[in-house]
């Protein structure tokens, strides 16, 4: 079990970091080593500003990010990375670094740029292009009572996204189950039969959660009740399978757990206690004899000392 | 009444003077206590967090403590009232001390519910909304129907002998004179009072037995109730309640050895005494083997998969360490600790034949046992590939044990309390680990898992806070005990006369 955990968390560590292929420029792998836990991948933001993005390299020249780099800002949780302020990092590493900051906005400087459209943000990564996309999703029941949910995928000019994989979940008290994944086909449609009717919680959510060059999306929708109801008798055995019962939670009237205790148990559980108690009761009155005779004891000797003494 | 023998004298001895040694010990408790005070301090302040519960594990080493203290609280009752009413002679130095131990574990035991408890401000909403179908609240009735019971189970007894303290401590401060005259309820152990004070006893002898079983059996209720994996056992009333006498009888044998040392009860306390008990705890040994056994078994066999997953993080995974240490080391061992100086005669020539194999031996089985106990690999389920691997573990851990007891064997025989008091401390040990292990895995394995929480919301480890206000719970069962064998005696005096005349 440890070893599966040490897995785990290792899996956790690298999968965030995202570390930095061979032919990638030295500063790549630099960031992912050092800055990628809290700056996110390839700068996108995570626990500390996004120091990726447009908005912040077109603000900031490379003078001023190195700089922000090597002091730190220890007080805000920044550390001070150069290794004249006790960090891990020369001066060339840093350089490495903002020149990979830098080509990931293909921004040679500050300057004036042109202002990205905010439904399609200009992405630096080479030939595809970004995109936006948005999700639908409708149900409908099938012949055998299921229902069916369908999400759609597609990208802001109406175009299917096809081959991608969309999850499905319900949102319970207890936290979010899974129900599954499946993959969108030519027109972006992902399909999963309800082999389940939950009786709450039944709000049902289909997560993309985006590719390279695709943004992520969701849709929610409230399940509905099949009009065919599933009943015993309308199933062939081809289709036959256990399901919990409808209203699972509710015990049959009478049973121990109703909210209101039956009878006879709560009689006879009153009558034990009762009797030990009063048993006790009784074992206080012997004290309390003890006590008197003890009492009537002293007042006979304090009465009568000469007799008891001769 | 009886005055007589300077026998007796050793038992007032303790009530008449404090060592140095008792203040520096008084001390030690007192400077625990307070730590664990101010971690409780830090636990209001801050909330459960300061601890290791959380979502998944919301009962951790408190509910432990809570469970094995309940435990041990039947040494007194179960033990000291099953053999008074058996009447088994040997049992009249022990019982006092049994069933002091049963008041002051269930002082200790009772509390740790609402240490658990983020809000121990809203206990009362336990009883103003308390539903009567629930374990809980029969629990708490269970539990304050025992603490009564065995309250007037101790006192009932010791009334001549308070009276004798009365008569006898003269020259006491006043404030232990005035509770002596109180407690003593005017005793002149006339006709009518030790009529009066047998039938008490009596009746008590016979009422506390069933409410200890009912006791420990609903606190194996809360677990029971429950469609928990682990849990869900039709086996656990018997199960706790065995386990419970079974961690009492070691319980009542540690204080008697440590009586005896400190207070020199040897003419009270004689190896019969340890060895009764002794054969006594072997037997609920076994039957607690037997039960684990049983109980395992039945789950492993359904193949659940809730129930699979405990077995997993018990027999191989996070939990396997301490699962195999209390039983080899815990069950198991002390069994046969128990059992083989009894069993087997070794020729006292044989053993001083072979004064340096001995230890050569001996070294040898341990480092075996060390080896295939510990070597890192096996631990994990996943190296079973190697079939033959864990059954050559399990064969040589076995083998190298039982060459050890082999070994030790003269040892043993030649020191038997020795023997029976380090059984009775594994016992102890192992009984606290079990109650952990009873709890900790069942709730790392919900039927219906959280999915996506984080690493430490699913897992336990106790923080300072809870071993600081665990060390501090026993720290104060210890200087409660001490306190009262200091203020009463420990051993009951007209019992033990009465038997002399
Ligand atoms: C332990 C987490 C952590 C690591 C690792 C880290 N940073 Fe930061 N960084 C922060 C935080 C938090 C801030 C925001 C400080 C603030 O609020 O002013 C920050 C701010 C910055 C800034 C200034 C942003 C601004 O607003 O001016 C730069 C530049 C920066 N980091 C670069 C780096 C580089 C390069 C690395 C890797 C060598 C790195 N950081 C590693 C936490 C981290």
């Amino acid at each position: 079990m440890r070893w599966m955990i040490v897995v785990f968390l290792m899996a956790l560590v690298i999968l965030s970091v995202q570390p930095a292929r061979a032919d990638d420029p030295p500063g790549a792998k630099l960031f992912a080593t050092y800055c990628a836990a809290c700056h996110g991948a390839a700068g996108k933001g995570g626990a500390a500003p996004a120091i990726g993005s447009d908005a912040y390299l077109t603000a900031n020249d490379n003078a001023a990010i190195a700089q922000a780099t090597g002091d730190g800002v220890v007080a805000k949780g920044m550390p001070a990375w150069s290794k004249s302020k006790g960090g891990a990092l020369t001066d060339d590493q840093i350089a490495d670094i903002v020149a990979y900051l830098r080509a990931l906005a293909q921004t040679t400087a500050p300057g004036p740029a042109v202002a990205p459209t905010p439904a399609q943000p200009a992405r630096s990564s080479a030939n595809a292009e970004y995109a936006q996309t948005r999700m639908t999703m409708t149900q409908s029941p099938n012949a055998d009572g299921e229902m069916v949910l369908v999400a759609t995928l597609e990208k802001f000019d109406g175009s299917p996204v096809s081959g991608m994989v969309v999850a499905f979940s319900r949102a319970t008290t207890f936290g979010t189950v899974d129900l599954g994944t499946a993959k969108t086909d030519s027109r972006g449609n992902a399909t999963l039969v309800m082999r389940e009717q939950p009786e709450r919680a039944r709000y049902i959510t289909a997560t993309f959660k985006g590719a390279k060059t695709l943004g992520s999306s969701a849709a929610m929708l409230a399940l509905e009740k099949p009009a065919v109801a599933i009943s015993a008798g309308d199933l062939n055995t081809a289709g036959v399978r256990l399901s919990i019962d409808e209203e699972p939670l509710l015990a049959p009237e009478g049973s121990l757990i109703t909210p209101n205790p039956p009878l006879l148990p709560t009689l006879l559980f009153g009558l034990v206690v009762l009797g030990v108690w009063s048993t006790y009761g009784y074992v206080v009155s012997q004290v309390v004899g003890i006590w008197k005779s003890g009492r009537d004891h002293q007042r006979e000797n304090v009465l009568a000392p000469k007799a008891r003494s001769a | 009444m009886f005055r007589q023998s300077s026998r007796e004298d050793v038992l007032f001895q303790p009530l008449q003077s404090n060592s140095v040694r008792f203040y520096a010990f008084i001390a030690i408790l007192l400077a625990v206590i307070a730590w664990a005070a101010y971690a409780y301090f830090v636990q209001l302040r801050d909330g459960l967090v300061v601890t290791g519960l959380r979502d998944y594990v919301f009962w951790g080493i408190y509910m432990t403590n809570f469970v094995f203290f309940i435990g041990i609280s039947h040494a007194g009752t179960l033990i000291s009232a099953i053999l008074r009413v058996t009447g088994a002679e040997w049992r009249r130095p022990i019982t006092r001390m049994a069933e002091a131990i049963t008041v002051f574990a269930l002082l200790i035991g009772g509390p740790m519910i609402i240490i658990d408890m983020g809000r121990p401000d809203r206990l009362l909403n336990l009883l103003q909304s308390g539903r009567l179908q629930s374990p809980i609240l029969w629990d708490l009735i269970s539990i304050t129907t025992y603490i009564a019971g065995s309250l007037m189970y101790l006192y009932l007894p010791m009334i001549p002998d308070l009276a004798e303290c009365r008569d006898r401590l003269t020259d006491a401060p006043a404030w232990k004179r005035f509770i002596y005259r109180t407690l003593s309820l005017g005793w002149r152990g006339n006709a009518e009072q030790k009529h009066r004070l047998e039938k008490g006893v009596a009746i008590m002898a016979v009422l506390i037995i069933p409410v200890a079983v009912s006791v420990h059996t609903v606190v194996s209720w809360i677990f029971g109730m429950t469609l928990r994996p682990g849990w869900h056992s039709t086996i656990f009333g018997p199960y706790f309640v065995v386990g419970a006498i079974f961690s009492g009888i070691a319980a009542i044998l540690l204080a008697m050895v440590i009586f005896r040392r400190v207070y020199r009860l040897e003419a009270y306390l004689t190896e019969k005494h340890f060895r009764y008990l002794g054969l006594l705890l072997l037997v609920m040994d076994i039957i607690y083997i037997y039960f684990t056994l049983s109980e395992y078994l039945t789950m492993a066999y359904g193949n659940d998969a809730a129930d699979q997953r405990v077995m997993q993080l018990l027999f191989g995974g996070d939990f396997a360490p301490v699962f195999w240490a209390m039983i080899l080391g815990g069950f198991v061992l002390p069994a046969f600790m128990l059992a083989l100086p009894n069993l087997v005669k070794i020729p006292a020539r044989q053993a001083a034949a072979t004064p340096l194999l001995r230890p050569l031996a001996a070294m040898g089985a341990l480092a075996v046992f060390a080896v295939m106990a510990f070597s890192p690999t096996g631990a994990s389920a996943d190296l079973q590939v190697v079939a033959l691997w864990p059954l050559l573990r399990i064969l040589s851990i076995l083998v190298a044990l039982a060459g050890l007891l082999w070994l030790a064997l003269p040892v043993m025989r030649a020191h038997p309390i020795a023997t029976i008091v380090v059984a009775s401390i594994l016992v102890n040990v192992a009984m606290w680990l079990k109650r952990y292990i009873i709890i900790v895995p069942t709730l790392y394995s919900p039927r219906v898992p959280i999915q996506g929480v984080p690493w430490e919301w699913a897992h336990y480890t106790p923080t300072w806070v809870e071993w600081s206000i665990t060390a501090g719970a026993f720290a104060t069962f210890i200087l409660l005990y001490t306190l009262f064998s200091k203020m009463f005696p420990v051993i009951s005096i007209w019992e033990t006369s009465e038997r002399d005349a």
